[in-house]
């Protein structure tokens, strides 16, 4: 009755069981986000800070994380290869979870949140234990199964968990606040899990593992960031990760301090917002094949950098107040989705464009590694914008949390100036679109004269 | 053995969370079925710092907005509502209600609305001072409605939040202060003046270690009751849980002390969507989250329990992949 690992089809009970352990995953994930910022803002004001603390997340993303998934790949126990991982990875995130909400000073919270951040990197050999028990003609409806998980986890977190985060419960005289509730439902959802995985998942030992090969991070690195070829990718994902500014504790911290919603409020703002995204993604993504992709992208991206500076116009110069109503905050949310969508369905596709089809698993390692160091850094960033300008444009103690956007609509702009440097060079015939040619010519990457006709087969 | 123990975990989870639903909700469950159900309101709130707890048995304000032309409309307000009114400030209800209730940062948001206004009409200063009585350090939360029965006997303290809020944009004095509507908070503890980080009135905390816990009184056929709530909110009370608020109290004829504050679903009546939706999820996560959350987990692992039980009973025909190392598996099994 175990759900077995490398088989050729995999029944659907056997792909839920697989898939589930992404409600936990994506749970601890969100809960890590929005949920403890309010929980380090108990203890510190600080916004550069908090950010700092909670970025901590995408550098053990590469720090642990990717190390993590390497060394899976060359061992072997007799409990499997990923599970160890997830098995001791998981049980400190589970007493982190636990005592995380009743920390009772900043230096308590600190260490648990590290070891929370760490703890759940080691865990990252989830995502390729539930590829291993679903096979390749699967993972189609198994990713189906995925999003509709990540959209009631999105539901559920911010609808019913995040906004409890104020109240508090007396059960047989004892408080049970919604904090507490939040991070010990994550400690459940932990616990289930790792039931789940040690009683019913059986890794099979795979034929060309690379057991026994020497483990050695330099050759990896080299590999990683030594194919010159692979170097405008990482430049593209560079410029992504810039126009995709994400802000970390700002927007929860711009939402409940400054804006004064409530936490329900924010999840309400959530829940209504991912439902219109669904139905908008539908239409989105069969528009988005009929355009030429860097030209879909430019567009997606300039377009949301034009509303993110409308937006900012509004609210800082229309708005006396600068607080925006519950459904102004909707309504444009929605449209910067929207643009957002259509830039993020071509981002993909038109990456691996440019990357040689034996080049693919490096390049993703690769590509991995600079999303997530460009993230950490805008991260920091952010968080020291805000502490910096604050310091000099408001008064004392307070923090101005809205002024993210202007450091999110520089970095766009960086990042425009960089894909728009990038289409030059593919006019020009420097850049190669080594993944397409591969697929639509036999004839070799280098032979091909005009490499601006892939750009131009776009249209 | 083990076969067996992987059988029952989810369906154990299952009856384990069922359980966990009923001792989170089941007591509020039956009163909410077959209690009787009456109108309240709150009397009291026990405010709680950490181990201290006082209790917070009156509130009142004294309003003083200043208009552009110089008109003064002041205004005196109790748990019962805005009191006290001449003709010229019954024209301006709308700018009182607006700056009655709610913490500093709101009213410093109103100041600047106004300012966007053309008319002389628009206010330009406000004043709110706040008397609040106190009956200082609860033994226990729970002697809270024992305190309120005697009032007499008992010390009380009174503490005056006075914060005056002036519209000061365009000024040299906004490029100094970097705001462009200047507070000047005070506050006072008997008579004398203290300090306080939240720089707000006594019912916005910035600290999340205060919670704010309402005492109400209902009716019942042998008179009033007086019951400590079981619910509370960090930081400030949530809407219609401040004193005054009108509440629905749920509770059994034979235990009337027991009885608890209903969700009452009657209020999203005329709110706008987006807020009728907010109070929805509040008014019923509000009350059952836990139990909610709970049954929640009960259903999903019941459906759990469905998959691993039906792959105990049928389990599927397997065929490993080429990938599978057929060396090793022997070895294995």
């Amino acid at each position: 009755m175990n759900v077995l690992t490398q088989q050729k089809n995999a029944p659907w009970r056997w792909v839920f069981l697989a898939v589930s352990p992404w409600f936990t995953t994506m749970y601890a994930e969100m809960i890590g986000g929005a949920v403890l910022t309010l929980t380090l803002k108990k203890f510190i004001d600080n916004p550069a800070l908090i950010n700092g603390l909670l970025s901590i997340n995408v550098l053990f993303n590469v720090l642990i994380g990717a190390i993590c998934l390497y060394i899976s790949d060359h061992i072997w126990t007799r409990f499997g290869r990923r599970k160890p991982f997830l098995v001791c990875g998981w049980i400190p995130f589970i007493l982190a979870a636990i005592f995380v909400p009743l920390a009772t000073s900043m230096y308590m919270l600190v260490p648990l949140i590290v070891l929370w951040m760490a703890c759940q990197d080691i865990g990252s050999t989830n995502e390729p234990l539930q590829q291993e028990v679903v096979p390749p003609h699967q993972r189609g409806r198994a990713g189906a199964m995925f999003q509709m998980i990540i959209q009631c986890v999105v539901i559920f977190t911010f609808v019913v968990v995040f906004g409890r985060f104020h109240e508090v419960w007396y059960i047989g005289g004892h408080a049970l606040t919604g904090e507490q509730g939040a991070f010990w439902l994550a400690a459940i959802f932990l616990i289930t899990t790792i039931l789940m995985l040690t009683f019913f998942v059986k890794e099979l030992p795979v034929k060309e593992s690379k057991v026994g090969e020497k483990i050695s991070l330099i050759r990896f690195f080299k590999e990683v960031f030594g194919k010159k070829e692979l170097w405008p990718v990482y430049m593209l994902v560079f410029a992504q990760a810039f126009m995709r500014t994400q802000v970390g504790a700002i927007m929860t911290l711009l939402f409940v301090e400054q804006w004064d919603y409530s936490p329900q409020q924010m999840g309400t703002n959530m829940f209504v917002g991912a439902l219109l995204t669904i139905t908008v993604s539908f239409i989105v993504g069969s528009l988005a094949d009929k355009f030429s992709r860097i030209k879909l992208y430019i567009f997606g991206v300039v377009s949301s950098l034009v509303v993110s500076i409308f937006w900012y116009c509004f609210v800082q110069f229309f708005l006396p107040d600068h607080r925006p109503q519950l459904w102004q905050i909707i309504a444009v949310g929605q449209v910067v989705s929207v643009l957002g969508l259509i830039a993020g369905v071509v981002t993909q596709p038109l990456m691996y464009d440019y990357i040689p089809r034996d080049a693919m698993g490096t390049a993703s390692a690769g590509i991995s590694y600079v999303r997530s160091l460009t993230r950490w850094v805008t991260l920091m960033g952010a968080g020291a914008w805000v502490t910096c300008y604050s310091k000099y444009f408001c008064a004392k103690g307070e923090y101005d949390y809205f002024s993210v956007y202007i450091y999110m609509m520089i970095l766009t702009c960086v990042g425009i100036g960089i894909i728009l440097n990038f289409r030059r060079l593919v006019k020009k015939g420097k850049l190669i679109a080594y993944g397409r040619i591969d697929i639509e010519d036999d004839t070799p990457a280098e032979k091909t004269d005009s490499p601006a006709e892939a750009e131009k087969t776009d249209s | 053995m083990i076969k067996k123990c992987k059988v029952l975990l989810f369906p154990a989870l299952t009856v384990l969370f069922l359980f966990s639903a009923w001792f989170f909700g089941g007591e509020a469950l039956t009163i909410a079925i077959k209690g009787e159900r009456s109108e309240g309101n709150i009397v009291a709130l026990v405010r709680c710092y950490e181990e201290r707890c006082d209790l917070l048995v009156d509130i009142t304000q004294e309003l003083t907005l200043e208009q552009a032309d110089g008109a003064v409309i002041s205004a005196f307000v109790n748990r019962e509502g805005i009191q006290r009114l001449d003709d010229y400030a019954k024209e301006h209800l709308t700018a009182l209600n607006a700056v009655k209730g709610g913490k500093a940062d709101g009213i410093q948001r109103f100041l600047q609305r106004e300012a966007d206004k053309e008319s002389d009409e628009r206010i330009v200063s406000v004043l709110r001072t706040e008397r609040a009585m106190l009956i200082p350090g609860l033994p226990t939360p729970s002697a809270a409605p024992k305190m309120l029965d005697a009032p007499a006997a008992t010390n009380r303290d009174e503490v005056i939040t006075t914060i005056q809020f002036t519209y000061i944009g365009g000024t040299d004095e906004e490029a100094e202060l970097k705001t462009n509507v200047r507070r000047d908070v005070s506050r006072t503890l008997n008579g004398k003046p203290v300090e306080h980080d939240s720089q707000d009135f006594i019912l916005h905390e910035k600290d999340y270690r205060y919670s704010f816990r309402p005492v109400f009184t209902y009716q019942t056929a042998q008179g009033s009751a007086v019951v400590l709530a079981d619910i509370a909110t960090r930081k400030s009370p949530r809407g219609g849980h401040r004193l005054g608020d009108a509440i629905l109290a749920g509770y059994m004829p034979e235990t009337p002390e027991k009885a608890i504050m209903l969700s009452d679903f009657s209020s999203l009546k005329g709110r706008t969507f987006l807020d009728s939706i907010n109070e929805f999820f509040n008014l019923t996560f509000g009350r059952w989250f836990f139990s909610t959350v709970s049954l929640l987990l009960a259903f999903v692992y019941f459906g759990m329990s469905w998959i691993t039980i039906s792959l105990t009973i049928k389990p599927p025909k397997t065929e490993n992949a080429d990938t599978v190392d057929k060396e090793a598996l022997k070895r294995m099994s």
